[in-house]
């Protein structure tokens, strides 16, 4: 218990209470010391005085005790009885009378157990009177010790009251320099808990004694020495604590086993997967907790062959309550830092839902495949009507463009006749309506044809050489008229690198900007 | 038994249980009388049977009424020869062996003063008023020769002497004999002017209602003591306690050997106490 107490007692209680103790064991002892000398003192003091008294009493009395005179003897007492350690001077004769003379014993202060500790007890002497050989009586003297005894009580109780207040003094010197000394000390404690919390930068001031200092002073050199590795170490703990905790709460089975096939962990995974608490699971061996992909390599490591990697296996299982589940399993050996065998790591997992989702996409597919099948043929036979209507629409627009366009181009060959002809204002621009609605109409005509030999996959272009710059300023020209009338300025500009001389399909290329520049006129405000 | 037998044969016939008182003249202080006389009276008592037992005085005066009443059985004092202390009829027993005593009265060698005529009104001292030659006889001379001195006490013998010596006093009452012992000590001269006739020291007596055998028996014990090595050894013991020369102990006396003391006293003009 007192170990128990002394451990949990601070530094400073500690020196100040052993402070105490020795100090109240010294003045103790001094004082008891102290005490007994003055005792053995006043012991001999007692004697000595009895010795010194009766020696100057003897002769005071002696010619009154060979005259008898009894009176003078009394007188001769009195004094010396009112001393205050004197309770009793006696003068007695050879016949046995006595001349006694009590004094009042002053009160003791002292405690009952102080005067038994002293001993101190009352001294007693006599001296007869022989004078030439006869004895004319004796003088007896009493001391008592109460005055002695109050005197050496007041040395105690002094004592005491010095050893109180040096005792208070002491205590407030110690507390106030213990305070001051501790106090990097503390500083010290709490930046090392701070240290320790991962304020690695952390460096305490140097301060306080040169005991203290020098401590303070060897912390911060450990703190730089391995603040770096803590803070690595601090780094790693908390990826472990993490992978742990992950590895811990992972919904996949995790569970390792040792060379001898004992299961060394077992996460909440594989007590949901396998109906097995970790607390039973941890320390059986795998076919005790009926794990049968897991260990099943581990007699090759033992033999020591290098070809051991890892696996992955799929196993068909019934819980306890006798369903069907399937599960995975990835296994692989678990090493240790030199990279030697220690174990077997196996990860598995329920696939159950997965193995459903399979079949059920297993049955999708098939009934899929049919439905592609029937519908390929529906398209099959679709496209096939389609392209006949495709081939019929062509040609008719091909036969139509070509039954219209003839007459139209008869059409327009009159119309231009007839413009060269006399005509009034009214007439020629009834002629000029005919010829640019012919004009457009056969434009039309032309679009359409060409439409359907692209459908038809039947138009064709021409290769003839032609000049660049005359093919667009013809088109641009034909446009400027327009152009103007709207109030717009149309320009042809052909870039110097531009070639000239090209060949191809001239007409057609005069056709794609014709389309360009209509639109541009026809929306341009 | 033969022990007690011896024993008893040891002590007299005539011990008896009674005590008989012994006084002393307060010379000197009651413990040094007592230190001196009791191992003396122990041994009479041892040898004679009878029991002396020393009865002090607190003073002169009542050690004279003690004498006068004829209070003390036995008492070493020359009281008795006073003419108002007689009455008590004191019988000498005793007196001590050593010389009789003179009386002188010296001043210095150098001293100019060649006659007791001269001291007149001069200053004379003296050991101490219960000196017997020392003042009494001496001053008595002066007395007598009508010579008026100024008296001045050294409180003992040779107190005196040294105020002799140093000029204090012209002139001196002394014992012939410490006197001499004196000088040669102190290698001082002087001279005497006068000086007593011889007077026997201070003898014991006893009273006369004392029976004679029981004198018999005390003075035999202390005429012996001189000649018995016990008796002597406390002679010479008690002696030393107050410087007393030889010869130790007692010789037989009488009232002659003390008839000049008595004369001297009836005719005395000094007043002793």
């Amino acid at each position: 218990v007192l170990s128990g107490l002394w451990r949990r007692i601070s530094l400073s209680s500690r020196i100040t209470l052993s402070g105490s103790l020795v100090l109240i064991l010294v003045i103790a002892t001094l004082l008891y010391s102290v005490i007994q000398e003055e005792v053995e003192r006043l012991r001999a003091e007692f004697t000595r005085k009895i010795t010194s008294d009766l020696a100057i009493l003897v002769p005071t009395l002696t010619e009154q005790a060979m005259l008898g005179d009894y009176s003078t003897i009394r007188q001769l007492l009195t004094p010396y009885a009112e001393r205050s350690e004197v309770e009793r001077v006696v003068w007695r004769d050879p016949q046995g009378y006595e001349v006694a003379i009590d004094s009042k014993i002053p009160q003791s202060t002292a405690p009952a157990w102080f005067r038994r500790l002293m001993q101190l007890q009352a001294y007693e002497g006599w001296q007869e009177i022989h004078v030439g050989g006869v004895n004319y009586g004796k003088v007896g003297v009493l001391l008592h010790p109460t005055p002695t005894l109050n005197k050496i009580w007041q040395i105690v109780v002094e004592g005491l009251r010095s050893l109180g207040i040096g005792l208070v003094v002491m205590l407030v010197v110690i507390l106030l320099v213990l305070r001051q000394a501790l106090r990097p000390l503390r500083r010290l404690a709490a930046d090392v808990q701070r240290f320790g919390e991962g304020d690695y930068a952390l460096r305490t001031p140097l301060e306080g004694p040169p005991e203290i200092s020098s401590s303070l002073q060897a912390f911060n050199r450990m703190a730089s020495r391995i603040a770096s590795p803590l803070a690595a170490l601090h780094e790693n703990e908390a990826k472990v604590r993490l992978l742990a905790a992950a590895v811990e709460q992972s919904n996949d089975a995790i569970l390792t086993c040792d060379l001898d096939g004992v299961i060394i962990t077992w996460n909440k995974g594989a007590e949901r997967l396998f109906g097995l608490r970790a607390e039973e699971a941890v320390g059986t061996t795998v076919g005790a907790a009926h794990i049968q992909h897991l260990g099943v390599t581990i007699d090759e490591q033992r033999v020591g062959q290098p070809s051991y990697h890892a696996s992955e296996a799929e196993e068909q299982r019934t819980n306890n309550a006798g369903e069907t589940f399937y599960v995975s399993w990835s296994t692989a050996p678990l090493l240790d830092a030199q990279g030697e065998a220690i174990g077997e790591i196996g990860i598995a997992r329920d696939i159950t839902p997965l193995k459903r989702v399979q079949e059920l996409l297993s049955r999708s597919n098939e009934e899929l495949e049919i439905r592609v099948q029937e519908r390929t043929s529906e398209l099959a036979r679709a496209k096939e009507v389609a392209e006949a209507a495709s081939r019929a629409k062509s040609e008719f627009l091909a036969n139509m463009s070509h039954e219209i366009r003839t007459p139209m181009n008869g059409v327009l060959g009159m119309t231009d006749l007839l413009l060269h002809t006399e005509l009034d204002p009214r007439q020629r621009h009834f002629v000029q309506t005919v010829q640019s609605s012919g004009t457009a109409l056969l434009k039309v005509l032309n679009a359409i044809l060409d439409f359907a030999k692209i459908e038809a996959g039947k138009l064709e272009l021409e290769t003839v050489d032609f000049r660049l710059a005359e093919a667009v300023e013809d088109v641009v020209q034909l446009f400027a008229e327009r152009a103007h009338a709207k109030g717009l300025e149309i320009a042809c500009n052909i870039e110097p690198a531009v070639p000239d001389a090209l060949r191809g399909d001239s007409g057609r290329l005069q056709q794609i900007l014709s389309n360009l520049l209509g639109n541009a006129l026809k929306f341009t405000a | 038994m033969g022990m007690i037998c011896w024993l008893l044969s040891s002590v007299p016939l005539l011990a008896q249980d009674t005590t008989l008182s012994f006084g002393v003249m307060p010379q000197r202080t009651i413990t040094l009388n007592a230190q001196y006389w009791n191992p003396i009276l122990h041994y009479v008592n041892t040898h004679s049977g009878i029991h002396l037992a020393y009865r002090p005085n607190k003073n002169t005066a009542e050690h004279a009424a003690m004498i006068r009443e004829g209070a003390f059985d036995f008492a070493y004092s020359n009281y008795f020869f006073i003419p108002e202390y007689v009455g008590a009829d004191y019988q000498v027993v005793v007196r001590p062996a050593e010389a009789a005593i003179r009386g002188d009265i010296v001043v210095l060698e150098t001293s100019p003063i060649q006659s007791l005529k001269e001291l007149d009104g001069k200053v004379v001292g003296f050991p101490h008023k219960a000196a017997f030659v020392g003042y009494l006889v001496t001053y008595d001379k002066l007395l007598h020769e009508g010579i008026n001195v100024e008296v001045v006490f050294g409180g003992n013998q040779e107190g005196i002497m040294g105020q002799l010596k140093a000029g204090r006093v012209v002139a001196a009452g002394v014992n012939s004999q410490v006197m001499r012992d004196f000088a040669e000590r102190e290698k001082l001269s002087y001279r005497v002017l006068w000086r007593s006739q011889d007077y026997y020291n201070i003898p014991i007596i006893v009273h006369p209602r004392i029976t004679q055998d029981k004198v018999e028996a005390v003075r035999a014990a202390l005429l012996q003591m001189s000649q018995d090595p016990e008796g002597l050894r406390i002679l010479k013991e008690s002696a030393a306690l107050i410087k007393l020369d030889p010869p130790y102990g007692f010789v037989a006396s009488g009232a002659a050997d003390y008839e000049n003391t008595r004369l001297f006293f009836q005719n005395a003009l000094v007043h002793s106490e």
